[in-house]
């Protein structure tokens, strides 16, 4: 179903759900910053790879993966845009909901240093830093220029030095 | 700060497996739903190209419709604009009465032409004359010296009532063949401003009043019985017609088709388009 040689389509696609359900998610969380959006978002995404079947099969599964991690960030960005989200958000800003330090997952220095960077880094930085692509991939993966995405990851260590002290080591 | 910490904060992102399942199990069950949709949805076609026939029908009816009301109307709108520079007096019963005798000097088949044309008179008359052409001034007026191709170098210069000399002859005459496409067209117009009054004069006066035409010895006048441009056969020349008063207008006489010059003319005012038939009443 989603690349080349795959033999069946619902094998496909559980292949490619549970080789790229991580990542997705990881994604997702780190735009959505909360599990059930994360969820809903990562959801969406596998929903357009079955969508997406038929169309266009991709040429490799690192290509498959490429694609899932970028429209999960689309899919997230349009998300913290849509009105329902900002007035959900507005609702959510109350003193009821527990303290962010109790969020399990954030406890970690360095994660809420990452989390808290502004949108447009966090794909960069994951795909840099956790997938371990190169610049050249990354910028044919979101559709810009090299130099942009290396623009981008040298504004977003900065910050997260900023946050975090010391440099970030450089591949 | 190193990668690997960038990289282990990521690996601590990590759905549980009952979360996996959950998800999988969501996003297989909106799949088949969206399938299921996808196949019971019916064809959303447009509405305007479901009606795309009928609209188009419509339309062209509706088209129809309006070039027929206008044909129909047009007849009837008042043409108060016209380029005329004077105003068309009231109709009068007296000169419709005449115009019987006009269309007795026209042949059978321009009864019909003659039957369209509607004659007019006006008792108001306050017009100095324009023209280059000078006419002799008598208190009984009625004599009017018409000039021909020909005879253009014999214009004899009378008395002299002219208070202005705006128009050459020469000038006069291209007027008049410029407009004289319009025949018919102004027929119409002057048929449609029967009902304007006479309260102003134009840059010509009314020309209404200018009837008397002397032509080759020859007395012409007229009921302003209108004859149309393809009646028309040659120009004859330019020269003035009078009023009872003796004031003068430029004019340019034709021959009519059918009609032999000693019975009678076709005249056209200067800054007119139409074609008045005079006839010889000596």
């Amino acid at each position: 179903m989603l690349y080349q040689d795959e033999p069946s389509n619902d094998d496909g696609f559980q292949r490619a759900y549970r080789q790229h359900i991580d990542a997705v998610y990881r994604v997702c969380y780190g735009f959505m910053k909360n599990k059930a959006d994360a969820e809903d978002a990562a959801q969406e995404t596998f929903l357009k790879l079955i969508q997406k079947n038929g169309s266009k099969s991709f040429d490799s599964i690192s290509h498959e993966r490429a694609w899932l991690i970028v429209v999960a960030s689309n899919i997230c960005k349009n998300n913290l845009k849509s009105w329902t989200h900002q007035k959900r958000e507005d609702v959510e800003n109350t003193d009821d909901l527990p303290d962010p330090s109790e969020r399990g997952s954030e406890t970690n220095p360095v994660l809420e240093a990452v989390l808290d960077l502004p949108d447009k880094y966090k794909t960069v930085i994951y795909l840099y830093y956790y997938e371990e692509y190169s610049c050249g991939e990354i910028a044919a993966a979101i559709g810009k220029k090299e130099s942009s995405v290396r623009s981008i990851l040298r504004r977003g260590r900065n910050l997260l030095e900023k946050k975090l002290g010391g440099a970030a080591d450089e591949k | 700060m190193k990668n690997e910490d960038i990289k282990k904060a990521f690996e601590s992102i990590t759905p549980d497996n009952e979360a996996k399942e959950r998800m999988l199990k969501a996003i297989m069950e909106k799949s088949q739903a969206a399938s299921e949709n996808a196949s019971a949805k019916p064809e959303n076609t447009p509405w305007y190209v479901k009606f795309k026939a009928q609209i188009g029908v419509c339309s062209a009816a509706a088209v129809c419709a309006a070039v027929f009301a206008l044909t129909v109307i047009s007849p009837g709108i008042k043409d108060i604009g016209d380029t005329n520079n004077f105003v068309v007096p009231k109709p009068s019963e007296e000169i419709a009465a005449t115009q019987a005798a006009v269309t007795g000097i026209t042949t059978g088949t321009d009864k019909e032409d003659a039957a369209l044309t509607v004659a007019y008179t006006t008792s108001v008359s306050e017009n100095h004359q324009q023209g280059e052409n000078i006419s002799k001034n008598t208190s009984t007026a009625t004599e009017v010296l018409c000039v021909t191709d020909a005879q253009h170098s014999d214009i004899v210069t009378k008395a002299v009532n002219t208070t202005t000399a705006a128009s050459s002859l020469l000038t006069t005459k291209t007027t008049a063949h410029s407009t004289e496409t319009h025949t018919e067209t102004s027929s119409v117009s002057a048929e449609t401003t029967t009902e304007t009054t006479v309260s102003s004069y134009g840059l010509y006066g009314n020309l209404f009043d200018f009837s008397h035409v002397t032509w080759a010895g020859k007395s012409y006048s007229t009921d302003y019985a209108e004859t149309s441009y393809s009646k028309i056969k040659n120009i004859l020349g330019s020269g003035v017609a009078m009023d009872d008063e003796g004031n003068t207008y430029t004019i340019l006489l034709y021959s009519i088709d059918g009609v032999p010059v000693e019975d009678g003319l076709a005249i056209q005012y200067i800054g007119n388009t139409n074609y008045y038939v005079f006839y010889c009443i000596e």
